[in-house]
């Protein structure tokens, strides 16, 4: 079953700077859907546009079958109960002055779910869930640390037990010994609470570990996407290709793809609008094609399409 | 933790382990304001006349003379055990009135801050957090108000409305939010891109809620620096319409009034001014140690060390 669909959905800053650009993707319920993408690529823009906490430009947004793009402010509320998200700063994502009691338990006051003590005992029950000490419920978020953070708040999150998990780079603003432990406590939640993730991510090992499907995301713009089975065996794409030749492999046998290297990086090889917008950077662009038709998404081999057009379905062995 | 064999926590105990990090905060607090001895200063003398204020009726020596009885056989004496302060020129003691002008001096402090941050708070906070053209309908109103010298301001709307406290209170309001609307506004458009903004809105709270629950708290200690820095020049201010002339209405005691009054017998009764002025000088000194003081401790961008 779909839980979430959006269909050419694009998102315009000042008129000028498309952060996300005619972006189509589903999501089946149950899943874990990772989107890979690094600094600048959208991503964020994109977390944000789902719930409307930022309003697209155009494109449709479908939530389990229902159209979210025209709901008013007051008819998104009971929406927004099923899709919550866990932003990437655990810093500056919790409000200072509020307390872990607050913090938690407030999505259950403003949806008036519970109130009193039953909202003190939902709150203690949740932090034992998410792995914090019950009996730090007065304690404000500076008492804690990164990894502790995040933690609150992921129950502040899933207080409401929705359906869809948005995770923003929930582990990239922590230590590596830390990312680990929030990354299995995200794993065990989806167990128990049947829940959706779109995981936001710039770390391939991440969205190794963590996801079934995987979308890359360059410029506002899915580059390809498909099971995270396929794409890592075989990506298609270059910029792919490129990406997981510089992850470190455990297996020595296991050798990446070694023709592609990127010479550049989004800054020094800007994309002037026209044709592919990866060609600045793509050691194998060529001059015609690449430079004045912007390439399709398009099926390469069963779950898996690409952008790109050097790619023919010949190239890859299915 | 407890065990079993050992005895139950009072109510008190337990509150106290519960809030064991806002009471060890406050420790900290209490000892870095009590470094700063300028501002510790000024927080003795703020509680003083505030104990002053409050306390005034119960003790002042002659309080037949607060609300005018005239006494001309003790006219323009000089300071006395029997007058501290010696007596004015309808032979009033000059002590009891002065400490009297502490308590109305107080009273109009608070209203006119309470009306100012009010009104000022409320529209910078919709103005900063909505944007667009109610920002700008708001903040242009706030320019407007801002270009008016505030004591002529005052001066015109107690002259429309008549004189005494009460438009004294009313006009020294409206010159004073502002201050309090701009403050807020430009706090607002900086909180309203906050991670944890986006983060209430998320959760599906309302936009009163994200103003008033999460935005505003953060941004007390910002107006209670502002304020306690105000309160003096509100005292300041009013004792200037009481000087003109528009403030107080005689024979209700009054800094001001009672400064322009005893001008004419200057330097002869000297006392009938200097007292006033004395009380006027120490509010505005101390509220002013105490804002700074406390500038120091809440906001974590001045770094000045004693």
């Amino acid at each position: 079953m779909t839980i979430l669909e959006l269909r050419n959905l694009t998102k315009v800053f000042g008129g000028r700077v498309r952060a996300v650009d005619d972006v189509s993707l589903t999501i089946e319920a149950g899943a874990t859907f990772g989107l890979l993408g690094e600094s600048g690529s959208g991503k964020s823009t994109l977390a944000r546009l789902i719930p409307r906490l930022i309003e697209p430009t155009s494109g449709e947004i479908f939530f389990e079958g229902k159209p979210l793009q025209n709901l008013r402010e007051r008819d998104l509320r009971p929406v927004r109960e099923q899709i919550q998200i866990v932003f990437q700063n655990p810093f500056s994502s919790l409000n200072p002055r509020m307390t872990v009691r607050e913090l938690i338990g407030e999505p259950l006051y403003i949806h008036k779910r519970a109130s009193g003590a039953a909202l003190d005992e939902q709150v203690r029950e949740m932090m034992r869930l998410v792995g914090l000490n019950p009996e730090h419920t007065n304690r404000f978020p500076h008492e804690f640390s990164g990894g502790q953070r995040q933690r609150i708040g992921i129950a502040r999150a899933i207080i409401l037990r929705p359906k869809l998990l948005i995770l923003d780079e929930p582990t990239s603003a922590l230590d590596v010994s830390v990312q680990a432990q929030v990354l299995n406590l995200l794993i065990d939640l989806q167990r128990t609470l049947h829940l959706t993730y779109l995981l936001i991510t710039h770390d391939l090992s991440v969205v190794r570990y963590m996801c079934d499907d995987v979308a890359l995301m360059y410029l506002g713009s899915i580059v390809e996407q498909g099971t995270v089975q396929r794409i890592f065996r075989q990506p298609a794409h270059p910029y792919t290709q490129a990406l997981l030749r510089d992850i470190p492999s455990t297996d020595p046998d296991q050798r990446m793809l070694e023709s592609v290297s990127l010479e550049a990086d989004i800054v020094s090889a800007p994309w002037n609008g026209q044709g592919c917008r990866f060609s600045p950077r793509c050691p194998v662009a060529q001059i015609g094609e690449c430079k004045t038709v912007e390439p399709a998404l398009v099926e390469v081999t069963t779950g898996q399409r690409a952008a790109c057009h050097l790619v023919k379905p010949h190239l890859v062995t299915p | 933790m407890t065990t079993l064999s050992s005895p139950p926590l009072s109510r008190w105990s337990r509150w106290k382990a519960d809030h064991a990090s806002q009471i060890t905060d406050l420790r900290r607090g209490i000892y870095r304001f009590s470094r700063n001895r300028l501002s510790v200063i000024g927080l003795t003398l703020v509680i003083l006349l505030l104990i002053i204020a409050i306390t005034a009726p119960l003790w002042v020596p002659y309080p037949g003379d607060v609300t005018g009885s005239i006494n001309m056989a003790e006219r323009l004496k000089p300071p006395s055990a029997e007058h501290l302060f010696g007596t004015d020129d309808a032979g009033r003691d000059v002590f009891s009135r002065t400490i009297m002008a502490t308590r109305t001096s107080f009273q109009v402090g608070v209203i006119i801050l309470v009306v100012a941050i009010t009104i000022g708070v409320t529209l910078g906070a919709i103005a900063g957090y909505f944007g667009g053209w109610v920002n700008q309908v708001i903040m242009r109103l706030t320019d407007i108000m801002l270009t008016f010298p505030g004591i002529f301001l005052a001066l015109a709307i107690s002259a429309a409305l008549g004189r005494g406290v009460l438009n004294a209170m009313l006009a020294l309001s409206i010159t004073w939010w502002p201050g309090y609307c701009r403050l807020v506004e430009a706090q607002m458009l900086k909180m309203r891109e906050e991670d944890f903004v986006a983060g209430a809105r998320a959760i599906g709270a309302s936009n009163t809620r994200i103003i008033f629950r999460h935005i505003l708290p953060n941004l007390l200690t910002a107006i209670i620096i502002k304020a306690s820095m105000d309160f003096g020049f509100a005292v300041l201010n009013l004792a200037a319409l009481g000087f003109i002339g528009v403030g107080v209405l005689p024979p209700e005691p009054d800094w001001g009034s009672m400064i322009s009054a005893g001008r004419r017998f200057i330097p002869g009764s000297w006392w009938y001014s200097t007292f006033p002025g004395l009380f006027m000088f120490v509010t505005v000194l101390a509220f002013n140690l105490l804002g700074d003081g406390l500038r120091d401790l809440l906001d974590p961008n001045s770094t000045v060390r004693s």
